[in-house]
């Protein structure tokens, strides 16, 4: 602790004058490395299950596949304590407008993971003859990491997470893969 | 409670029919005109028979309501269909049966069949942007003949 203390210290103004880049005047590399560490390794995702791929979204909660080894199992009942939003399902048009009032209520910074083929590209509900369901969530709001699968297995989704992880710090994070029971 | 007196009863306002898309389980089937089914659901609601569901079919000339009812006692299933004409009207039956009231609701935004007496009349499964887009209707000349498939039209 008392080192990363010292890092932030360490970040004095005179070494790094960068008034030329965008965003904020004032940056401090060492902070904000630690920030996004914190960030990527305490993704807390919104209890939000729409169809089916929820149950494999379930099951990466559970003991079995254990999300919590990434720091990523706390599923918030309220979008304004979440990080990440799993789509995990059909999205439809009348749901739609739902899932853009949760995705907006949800607080800066915060990630979209679309999970399943439903939520990638309407998957199965693609053809012409479809009235009612969203063909990609990504049509409505921002979306990082894609999961492919119909549904995908949970481990998918776990290595979703690394993905958003990688995404978010800029690097792979060495974790132990404890070998599955 | 016997089925004999209640066929019996309902053959006085309706026409059985032979058709080929005939499921197992059910009994009996019959052709009811528009003017009649109200009268069709008094007699077996006083007879204690239960709606089972109520759909339509896109049928060329025309788009046909169907009933199925039962007696939980033996189940015995009583299926009527109703051709709803060029003016695509059917009376509602949801007063007599409390439960088609969704049922009608459904038809109605996914075949724009029209129930005359209904007094809901909001959507109730589709977005309301959707409103006269009835998906369920066929594309045009997709739809099959209704006396080939062994209805009769009345």
């Amino acid at each position: 602790m008392d080192k990363f203390i010292e890092n932030i210290k360490s970040v004095s103004l005179r070494e790094n004058q960068d008034y030329s880049g965008q965003g904020a005047v004032l940056k401090f590399a060492q902070a904000e490395t630690l920030i996004k560490h914190c960030q990527a390794n305490s993704l807390w995702p919104m209890t939000f299950g729409i169809a089916c791929c929820a149950i494999e979204m379930m099951s990466v909660g559970m003991a079995r596949f254990d999300a919590s080894r990434y720091g990523a199992e706390v599923f918030r009942p309220s979008p304004r304590q979440s990080d990440v939003m799993i789509v995990a399902g059909t999205v439809n048009k009348k749901m739609a407008e739902t899932v853009v009032t949760l995705y907006e209520q949800m607080p800066e910074p915060k990630w979209v993971i679309a999970m399943g083929n439903c939520a990638i590209s309407g998957g199965p509900f693609a053809i012409e003859e479809n009235y009612t369901v969203i063909e990609g969530v990504d049509k409505l709001i921002p979306v990082d990491v894609y999961v492919p699968g119909c549904p995908p297995r949970p481990e998918a989704l776990l290595e979703a997470i690394f993905k958003l992880q990688e995404k978010i710090t800029g690097k792979r994070h060495p974790f132990p893969q404890n070998r599955h029971p | 409670m016997d089925t004999g007196r209640v066929i019996k009863e309902i053959e006085k306002i309706s026409v059985k029919t032979d058709c080929i898309h005939i499921l197992p389980g059910v009994e009996y089937e019959c052709s009811v005109s528009a003017e009649n089914i109200r009268d069709f659901a008094s007699v077996l609601y006083k007879n204690n028979y239960m709606l089972l569901y109520l759909t339509a079919i896109h049928l060329e000339p025309y788009p046909a309501v169907v009933y199925q009812f039962v007696w939980p006692e033996t189940k015995f299933r009583i299926r009527a269909v109703v051709f709803c004409g060029e003016n695509k009207t059917v009376p509602t039956i949801s007063d007599i049966y409390n439960g088609a009231n969704w049922y009608e609701r459904e038809v109605m935004e996914f075949f724009g069949i029209d129930f005359d007496g209904l007094e809901d009349k909001r959507t109730l499964i589709l977005d309301e942007s959707d409103k006269g887009l009835y998906p369920l209707l066929k594309k045009e000349g997709k739809a099959l003949d209704a006396e080939a498939t062994g209805f009769k039209t009345n």
